[in-house]
């Protein structure tokens, strides 16, 4: 598995994976807060009863 | 950073290895910290 870094160099492959990730993570957020479930956790109490 | 001919990323073969076990401990933490915050997310208002 170490050799993947032979082939990729670590300091760009760091890079991408956090670009990456960081990407994924505010996407995945913003679709959390645009769902009914999920989306009222900055300014409202629950729609649904929150004990379910 | 020595310069290896045979890899392609230049690094040789002891600092890959040693590259590699920083990154999957800091892989490890970050899947720790994702978990614990799953966790929380489900006792607060599961999703299933």
């Amino acid at each position: 598995m170490w050799r993947i870094w032979l082939l990729f160099d670590p300091r760009r492959a760091l890079v991408a994976i956090l670009a990456f990730a960081f990407i994924m993570v505010l996407l995945n957020h913003f679709v959390q807060l645009s769902t009914d479930r999920y989306g009222s956790w900055l300014n409202a109490p629950a729609p649904a009863a929150s004990s379910e | 950073m020595a310069d290896n001919p045979g890899s392609l990323s230049g690094w040789t073969e002891q600092e890959a290895q040693e590259f590699h076990k920083y990154f999957m401990q800091g892989f490890m933490y970050f899947l720790g910290l994702t978990l614990v915050a799953h966790i929380l997310i489900w006792i607060w208002r599961p999703w299933f």
